[in-house]
């Protein structure tokens, strides 16, 4: 029960993360679903596979809600929602379910039960990037886009007409959603301002160093990178909340996107990146906390 | 220190704000001192005569009993119950004094009740004296009352004080949004050459002495609130105590906000039983405010100076959520505590009990009560 004097909010950030991830689907499902139907690449029924993939995350969410009704900060249904936007365009619906089932089960048995700060997410895009290079079925192309392969002018890639995640592949929407989302209080805009500007930075010294600014023109507007740290990397429970922690995770985010980049591709070493300073901060809180009970455990013995 | 914040306020909580005087209460309640020294059952009590040292009966009457009450923030204490005979019969005889300014600072001291008061006005005094008339607490608006009502008594103390010190001046800190105040001034500050008006924005926790002083650039001036300044008024001029105080009920659990201008010792309920006829079963109780105030059964609590007002508030079904980390409640900390280590480990951290981590939450944590080093509940 609770009725003191709060900050009026009129939408939550919750629910402005869902009209963005709506601006997203409508565009995928017209970049990856009728245009290729159109263009006669997919059958009448691709419009509803696609469709299918937010529809089934948002459903098993809910039942794993209902199921468990666990207090967590953001519920299954939006993480269901926010791993069909970001896989690959080759996903089978059936892994598709297979591992958003487990991801989500993970996340509500025991990543939320033990307050750990694991983004799951990333993770589990990881391991199903994996899984579809071992089987063989990795894409980020629609059907169209394999016959038209690299067509693409740097401007159609602003609008969306770029190979990338099922849905995440409009910069231009992911910028309109990030002047949506910067003037939300709770939302963490340092994390994307402070770590794209080391990886823009990063970038242009590496394309002056080759000698060549197309390297810097195709991938400053990568779609999946700026996907990843306007809404992943500041993703409320996966972040830092301290400020000082804020600038080092972000800092350390941007240093790291381009030489994981460079050693795999531009699509997953973003996502490499992102783990590996999320699995930094969970060691930086196991640690504090260690210190901090440590420090309460001698001034109970002096006592 | 922080940036301070400006609060979301319902600006129609205390539209039509009446004052009422509550003077003739049945009983008043005077607590204990920490040595108990017994008054004879049945004695007869004068108004204003000394019962302890610093404790002034409010009422005349006869002692009838002992009773246990409470007093802000949640302490039991024993109190005598003094019943009203009605008569006020004062013990002062001494006459109203004409003249308050220009006395001798140890004639001044002697004048002053208040113990604490008293010392601080011994030790700090300084030649810039900066005088807050800004209730922090949304929804409760005494000082800025007691300004309205006793313009004049107030700046005639601030002067009183002033002559203490040759040279020295006083300002005196108003809200800018708070016109009715700034109006009253106005019309006759022309008359007090050494006192000078200065306008704060509307900001929670500015009327606070580390956060006014630090705002107006003022660390060496000598802090006090008007109210304290109208006593020190009411002590020279009346040569009295002052046993009055200003309590504003609202919230929207009321069908009427009120300031009640009442006797200290008064229990609350009486307040309520006198002017809120309306059923306020489904009501949480918030005293001194939605913000740094807490909720308490109103049964035996007693008016004393610590108690501000009481925010009546129909009780709301919004069930607190689980922490998202957003990380607000450190950054809105004006004194830069981390209350989500109190919520996570129940580690019990530095804290000013000003509610801005409970404000800010979007989980509707309430982290206050977590901050005091108990399990929340």
């Amino acid at each position: 029960m609770v009725n003191r004097i709060h900050k009026n909010v009129r939408l939550s950030l919750e629910n402005k993360l869902y009209i963005c991830f709506g601006l997203f689907l409508l565009f995928g499902w017209y970049k990856n679903g009728l245009l290729p139907f159109l263009n006669h690449y997919y059958g009448f029924s691709h419009l509803f596979l696609l469709v299918l993939y937010p529809l089934s995350g948002f459903g098993i969410g809910a039942l794993l809600d209902f199921l468990f009704k666990n207090n967590m900060p953001y519920n299954s249904k939006f993480y269901g929602v926010l791993f069909s936007l970001i896989i690959p365009i080759s996903t089978n619906i059936f892994w598709y379910l297979l591992f958003i089932t487990a991801l989500l089960f993970l996340n509500t048995l025991w990543i939320s039960k033990k307050d750990l700060d694991l983004h799951f997410i990333v993770l589990g895009k990881l391991l199903l990037v994996f899984f579809l290079v071992w089987m063989g079925q990795y894409s980020y192309a629609n059907l169209l886009e394999q016959s038209h392969l690299f067509l693409y002018s740097y401007l159609d890639g602003l609008f969306g007409y770029s190979v990338g995640g099922l849905f995440t592949s409009s910069t231009f929407l992911i910028f309109l959603t990030f002047l949506f989302l910067v003037f939300d209080p709770y939302y963490k805009k340092e994390i994307p301002f402070y770590s794209y500007g080391v990886y823009f930075l990063s970038l242009l010294g590496f394309s002056i160093y080759k000698g060549d600014m197309n390297f810097l023109l195709s991938h400053m507007f990568s779609s999946d990178i700026l996907f990843l740290l306007i809404f992943l990397a500041p993703h409320l429970p996966f972040s830092p909340y301290s400020r000082k922690r804020i600038t080092i995770y972000s800092l350390l985010l941007g240093i790291f996107i381009l030489p994981f980049s460079l050693l795999t591709n531009f699509y997953e070493g973003a996502y490499l990146s992102l783990i590996l300073v999320n699995l930094l901060l969970i060691l930086l809180n196991s640690l504090q906390i260690k210190q901090i009970k440590k420090k309460i455990a001698l001034k109970e013995q002096e006592n | 220190m922080t940036k301070l914040v400006r609060l979301d306020k319902d600006k129609l909580m205390n539209q039509n704000l009446e004052k009422k005087e509550f003077n003739t209460p049945d009983f008043v309640y005077i607590p204990f001192p920490p040595k108990k020294e017994d008054l004879k059952k049945e004695a007869h009590i004068k108004k204003e005569s000394l019962l302890y040292p610093g404790v002034y009966a409010p009422i005349s009457g006869k002692l009838s009993g002992i009773d246990q009450c409470l007093l802000f923030p949640g302490k039991r204490v024993n109190c005598f119950v003094i019943q009203n005979d009605y008569e006020e019969k004062s013990e002062s005889t001494k006459p109203i004094r004409k003249k308050i300014t220009g006395l001798e600072k140890r004639e001044f001291l002697d004048c002053i009740f208040d113990l604490d008061l008293k010392n601080r006005l011994e030790k700090n005094l300084s030649s810039t004296l900066l005088i807050s008339g800004i209730d922090d607490e949304p929804y409760i608006e005494n000082e800025a009352f007691l300004q309205r009502e006793n313009t004049k008594a107030i700046m005639d103390g601030i002067d009183a004080i002033l002559s203490l010190q040759q040279n020295s001046k006083a300002i005196i800190a108003l809200k800018n949004t708070d016109s009715k105040t700034i109006l009253a001034y106005q019309n006759i500050l022309g008359m007090y050459k050494n006192i000078e008006i200065k306008f704060v924005d509307d900001l929670y926790l500015i009327g606070k002495e580390p956060f006014l002083k630090k705002y107006l650039k003022l660390t060496e001036a000598f802090y006090l609130k008007t109210s304290e300044v109208y006593e020190i008024y009411v002590n020279l001029k009346k040569r009295k105590p002052l046993l009055e105080k200003y309590i504003t009920i609202s919230g929207n659990g009321v069908s009427k906000p009120l300031i009640i201008k009442t006797k200290l010792g008064v229990k609350v309920s009486s307040l309520f039983n006198k002017y809120y006829l309306e059923d306020l079963m489904d009501c949480a109780f918030y005293v001194n405010g939605l913000m740094g105030g807490v909720q308490l059964n109103l049964n035996q609590l007693l008016v004393s100076k610590d108690l501000e007002g009481i925010i009546v508030m129909k009780r709301v079904k919004k069930v607190s959520k689980a922490c998202v980390k957003c990380g607000k409640c450190i950054s809105i900390c004006p004194i830069h505590s981390n209350p989500m280590l109190a919520y996570k480990l129940g580690i019990k951290v530095e804290c000013i009990h000003c509610g801005l981590c409970t404000y800010i939450c979007p989980s509707y944590i309430p982290l206050q009560k977590y901050l005091s080093g108990d399990d929340g509940e």
